[in-house]
Order: structure tokens, then sequence, then C-alpha cells
């Protein structure tokens, strides 16, 4: 609280509000059905999206369907992880929408936003390098390291992605009195507890 | 999650593979075990607490709804409880909506309070003023098999569970079994 006088609400805060003002917003929230299979798709769509995911990363790290061309497997998989991410994205804004002040300033969420996109950067970092010289890897079993440390850093994001999501709901550093200071910064607290 | 460096497993093969998706699994799964268990990462079973008063406040939000109760201290101060019950799916199976609990209404509600002693609990049984009793919170939570939960018959045996009669149904035929209510 000592902090609060120092801040403005940020702009992040002001956009929550204005999103947690919405009638849609607290229909969702307070649904019977909807937000319980909100949450169960988005939790099913995260399974089918890192799932097909973590078997390409697999193949590239050389661990699994040596002997396929990984150009192979990808044309197979890919369209099934991108509807599991399509899919994955919509339940996910929309559960983000359901209680936008709320996520907003809860760290766990915040650091998932961190880890996502970095998840984006590392992929596309990885396209940059398959467009490069593709063809003279595509058929070894085992790619050269650097598309080996790609499937890695993607497995280990992703990895991070879902436990940190998990933690979303048992977040311990809620906006209140007697955070550290640390927490106060990394929540954004400043800007709620000034509402 | 730390990912084995790709060259840690320079030697691949289908058996060292599967031992790395096993470890991650393992790994996984023993966080989802922690954190599934919602009642303990939050709440503490060797704090029963009685909250009793005039709800102030519901917030009838997925996946847990908050009943907020002012309770009147020995030494008149007030102090409003929150006080976290199941989804507004499960309460609304239980026999109660939105409109079936008005602010105002008396309750006295029993639960364990939060970890941090902060004025939060989880319920367990909601009594109201004619004598309803209702299980308000949540199955396989891990929380103490005290019997509030007829679905979850007290540990031991010697103890018999509370008899919990069904609230008045709210409109159609809510009375049926609970529900789980997990997030």
């Amino acid at each position: 609280m000592r902090h609060v006088s120092l801040y403005e609400p940020s702009l992040l805060h002001s956009f929550a509000e204005w999103l947690d003002s919405h009638a849609w917003s607290t229909a969702l929230i307070e649904s019977l059905w909807v937000w319980p299979l909100l949450e169960s798709t988005h939790v099913l769509t995260v399974m089918l999206f890192v799932g097909m995911l973590a078997m390409v990363d697999l193949r590239l790290l050389g661990f699994a369907f040596k002997e396929a061309p990984v150009s192979h497997l990808t044309s197979r998989i890919l369209p099934w992880s991108v509807a599991g991410f399509v899919v994955m994205v919509a339940t996910g804004l929309l559960l983000f929408y359901s209680k936008p002040v709320s996520y907003t300033h809860n760290v766990w969420f915040r650091l998932k936003v961190v880890l996502l996109i970095a998840a984006a950067v590392n992929a596309w970092m990885f396209h940059r390098r398959v467009s490069r010289d593709r063809e003279r890897w595509d058929s070894q079993p085992k790619p050269p390291a650097a598309v080996r440390m790609t499937a890695a850093m993607s497995l280990g994001i992703w990895a991070s992605v879902i436990v940190v999501g998990r933690m979303i709901a048992y977040n311990w550093f809620e906006c209140r009195g007697g955070q550290p200071a640390f927490i106060v910064w990394a929540a954004g607290c400043a800007a709620e507890l000034a509402e | 999650m730390k990912l084995r460096k790709p060259h840690a497993a320079r030697r691949s093969n289908p058996a060292g593979a599967l031992a790395v998706v096993v470890a991650a699994a393992a790994a996984f799964t023993g966080a989802q075990a922690s954190a599934h268990h919602a009642f303990g990462a939050e709440f503490d079973p060797n704090r029963p607490i009685v909250v009793r008063g005039p709800v102030v406040k519901i917030e009838w939000t997925n996946p847990h709804a908050w009943f907020h109760v002012e309770k009147s201290n020995e030494d008149g101060t007030k102090t409003v409880w929150m006080m976290e019950a199941g989804t507004p799916n499960t309460l609304l199976r239980r026999g109660i909506h939105r409109n079936s609990v008005p602010v105002g209404t008396e309750v006295i509600i029993d639960g364990y309070q939060s970890k941090d002693l902060s004025h939060r609990g989880n319920g367990r049984n909601m009594t109201f003023a004619n004598g309803q009793t209702l299980f308000m919170g949540s199955s396989g939570t891990g929380a103490p098999r005290d019997g509030a939960d007829p679905t979850e018959p007290p540990r031991g045996g010697d103890t018999p569970a509370k008899k919990v009669e069904a609230a008045e149904p709210a409109g159609d035929e809510a009375a049926g079994e609970p529900a789980e209510a997990e997030e």
C-alpha cells in the first residue's frame, strides 16, 4: 500500500477494468456450464497442441520417428497441432475475458504470458532455421545441434507454460497488504490497490 | 521442468527417449498431484472455524463461489469472512442459487481457515436459520473427511456422519447428487 501514491492505475489495469465491466464477462464467470466447458476445452486443446508439438520436438531431438523425414512427420502432425492451437487460443482468451482484472494481477498469469512470448520467439527462430537448410537435415535421424536446441527449448517452454498456467489457480501472491515489494511490482499491484 | 540438454542423450534410443518422457511425465504429474488438492494448498485442516452472521456479499463465480459473512466478534467488532464454496453449478444442484440466498440472510458456515491466517476459509456446512444444513464445499479436494460431504464418509468409522438434509430445491429437481467441483 505504501507504494500506491507513486503510481497511477496502469493501462493494463484500465483495460482489464473495461473488459470486466462487460455484461458478457460477468455472465461467463458466473455461468453454470459455459465456464467449466471452456476450461475443459482449453485443457483438452492444450493437450492436443502441446502433445502434437512434443512429437515433432522429439523427432527433431532424434528420439522419435528417426527413420521418417522431418517433413513427412510435420505434414501429418502440424494440421492437428494448428487445430488445437486455434481452439486453445480462443478458449484461453475467453477465460481471460471472464476474469480480466484478477488475471492481469496474477503473477503466474503474467509469467505465463512471458513464456508464451518466449515460445513464439523460439518458434520464429526455428522457422528461420528451417527455411535456411532444411533439405540438408530433413532425413537425418538426428538433426543439427541448433535445430535440436530449439526443439528442447520448445519442450521446456511449453511444459513450463502448462505448469505455470495451472498455478494461476493457486495464487498466493494476490494483491493485498503485506506482499513483498517484488510481488507488488511483478503483479502490478499498485494499479489495483490504487482503485 | 528442465529438459535434458540434447547432447546429454547422444546415444538416442527408443528406451532412452521413453525414459526421458516418463521422467518428465512423472515430474509433471507430481506437480499436478500436489496442486490438485486445492484444500491443502490454501487451507489448514487444523484450524476449524465457525462463522455466524448475515451474508453481506456473494460472488457467484467459477471455479469457486465465495460467501462473505459478517461475524460479530466478542469484543464488539465485526469481521467479514470470505468462505469458499463449490462452483455455481454445484451449489445449484445442492439447492441454492443467487436468488435463494439474498444479502442479509443469517447463516452459520463451518469450515477451515486459510493457511495465511487471513479472514478466509474453506466452507463445509452452511446452516440456515430454519435449521437446514447444506454441504457447500467441493468433493475430492483433500479436505478433512469430517462427515460434512455426503460423498466422503468420515475416516475411522467411530464418528457417525452428520446427517445432511437436502435444502429446499431451487425451483426444479435440484437436490441431485453433489457434483465434483474441482478447478
